[in-house]
């Protein structure tokens, strides 16, 4: 999830950007407003997940060949 | 010797007419075996090793063809200078026990020591140095294991222990995270080669975000395939991030350099991989109240500025500016009265000295003290000098009030002060 990693990197410059003394007030509601936005956004993503545990079942296989998915559990071993 | 006594009982027991009880027969082998069998030296591979809750340690001995039971008890265990484990290759030394209660024998050892083994680590550290010669371990070659990886790939047999702990592990820590199972056989001649494909397969279509590859604890030959140059290889090959995990803590493989990040066990590997959801989550909620406070802080540093410019605050500003103003008017007109009553004070003095002189000096007051004044009747002249004063003159006497006339009938000369 290269993606999230950056929007918590993003996070974090927000965090110290609004935190300096030196900008204007546009400029730190236009923070605040991404970033509240941003971590929101992250947490009802994260929700969103659907997790699945999957095997791959090709067999015998190829390098080339379209990888076959299915759903793994343990109690079938 | 011992064909010498074995066919002395065998001799013994042929002549005895009766049928032997168990015990008697089981009393024979065991003091046949054990005398036969007193401190033998046997070599073998170690299987199913187990200690036991008392110390002493119970494995079976084993080659191609035949099993023999061995025990290490307690005591013996500090005469073994390494780890046992299964499929460890031994020389040990021993005697063989009847056990007369179960009528099954197996080897007391006393000592033992590892075989061939030597042969693999050197031939491991050779091939350590010829692909670390290459490069492949290079510290500037590891990616960075991702933070929070969507799809965890695991390359390992389906059936062993390894997975079903990553995948507990991954389930605890955060359920968020999905997982791709790359199976495959993990010892034997053909694992290697499979492990390898796994390896590349999840590349070529880029099955997951991180790689974990790996296995549970086993012997030294039972880890090999993950010390194979093909498994090295496609490691180093990989795009995707891979954490090596093979064995326990003190084992290891020559795909540990290669991996970006190797992990002490299978367990450990999942957790290197996976942020617990409860800390991301945490964070989350730390950021947004972060940015609130930063806000709030902001916003209330802008309304204090502000203040000073509401009608309030701008009449308060002007009540500095005219209040010390209004202060010297103030001391200036209090100044000015204090002065002219001190003037007009000054003067009424003077004023009413001027008038008590005055008063002295009028006629008038004398006369009310008493004193009269006398003149003459004729010409209204005061009369100052008695002197000029004939007898028989009419004067007018004027006391404070009233007039009186009369005739001088004497005078006097009188001397003044």
């Amino acid at each position: 999830m290269a993606q999230f990693e950056k929007q918590l990197e993003r996070l974090e410059e927000i965090s110290a950007s609004i935190k300096k003394s030196d900008i204007s007030m546009e400029e730190a509601l236009g923070f605040f407003e991404e970033g509240i936005q941003l971590a929101k956004k992250m947490e009802k993503d994260l929700e969103k997940i659907e997790t699945k545990i999957q095997v791959l079942m090709n067999a015998p296989v190829r390098v080339e060949d379209k990888p076959e998915l299915d759903l793994f559990s343990l109690s079938a071993n | 010797m011992n064909q010498e006594s074995l066919s002395m009982n065998a001799v013994s027991l042929n002549q005895k007419e009766n049928a032997y009880t168990v015990s008697e027969l089981t009393s024979y082998i065991k003091e046949l075996l054990e005398a036969s069998f007193f401190q033998i030296v046997v070599e073998g591979e170690i299987s199913n090793y187990k200690p036991s809750s008392t110390g002493h340690v119970y494995f079976t001995l084993k080659d191609e063809k035949a099993a023999i039971s061995a025990v290490i008890f307690k005591g013996k265990m500090r005469n073994i200078a390494f780890s046992p484990k299964d499929g460890n290759k031994v020389r040990l030394k021993g005697s063989l026990s009847v056990y007369a209660l179960r009528g099954n024998y197996q080897i007391i050892v006393d000592s033992m020591e590892e075989i061939g083994s030597g042969n693999i680590l050197e031939m491991l550290e050779m091939r350590k140095q010829k692909l670390a010669k290459e490069g492949l371990f290079d510290e500037d070659r590891k990616k960075t294991i991702p933070f929070f990886p969507k799809r965890i790939g695991i390359v390992t047999s389906p059936t062993g222990a390894a997975l079903q702990d990553i995948l507990q592990i991954l389930q605890r820590r955060n359920p968020k995270i999905s997982v791709v199972i790359l199976p495959c056989p993990v010892q034997g001649s053909e694992a290697a080669a499979e492990i390898a494909k796994k390896i590349t397969i999840a590349n070529t279509h880029a099955l997951c975000d991180v790689l974990i590859v790996g296995r549970g604890g086993g012997s030294l030959e039972d880890l090999l395939p993950f010390s194979e140059e093909i498994v090295v290889r496609a490691i180093a090959a990989s795009e995707i991030p891979v954490i090596s995990a093979v064995g326990h803590e003190i084992d290891w493989a020559l795909s540990d350099f290669a991996a970006d990040k190797r992990a002490p066990t299978p367990s450990a590997a999942a957790e290197l991989a996976s942020p617990p959801l409860e800390d991301i989550l945490e964070l989350l909620e730390q950021f947004k109240e972060n940015f609130e406070r930063s806000m709030s802080y902001k916003l209330d540093y802008a309304k204090a500025l502000m203040r000073s410019f509401t009608a309030e605050g701008l009449e308060m500003q002007f009540r500095t500016i005219e209040q010390p103003l209004l202060q010297r008017f103030d001391d200036a007109k209090e100044d000015l009265l204090l002065a002219m009553q001190y003037h007009v004070q000054e003067k009424k003095q003077a004023l009413n000295m001027i008038q008590t002189q005055l008063q002295a000096l009028n006629p008038l007051s004398v006369l009310e003290r008493g004193f009269a004044i006398v003149r003459f009747k004729e010409n209204k002249k005061t009369i100052l000098n008695a002197q000029d004063l004939k007898l028989g003159d009419e004067v007018e006497i004027l006391p404070f009030k009233g007039l009186a006339e009369a005739k001088i009938s004497q005078i006097q000369k009188r001397e003044v002060r």
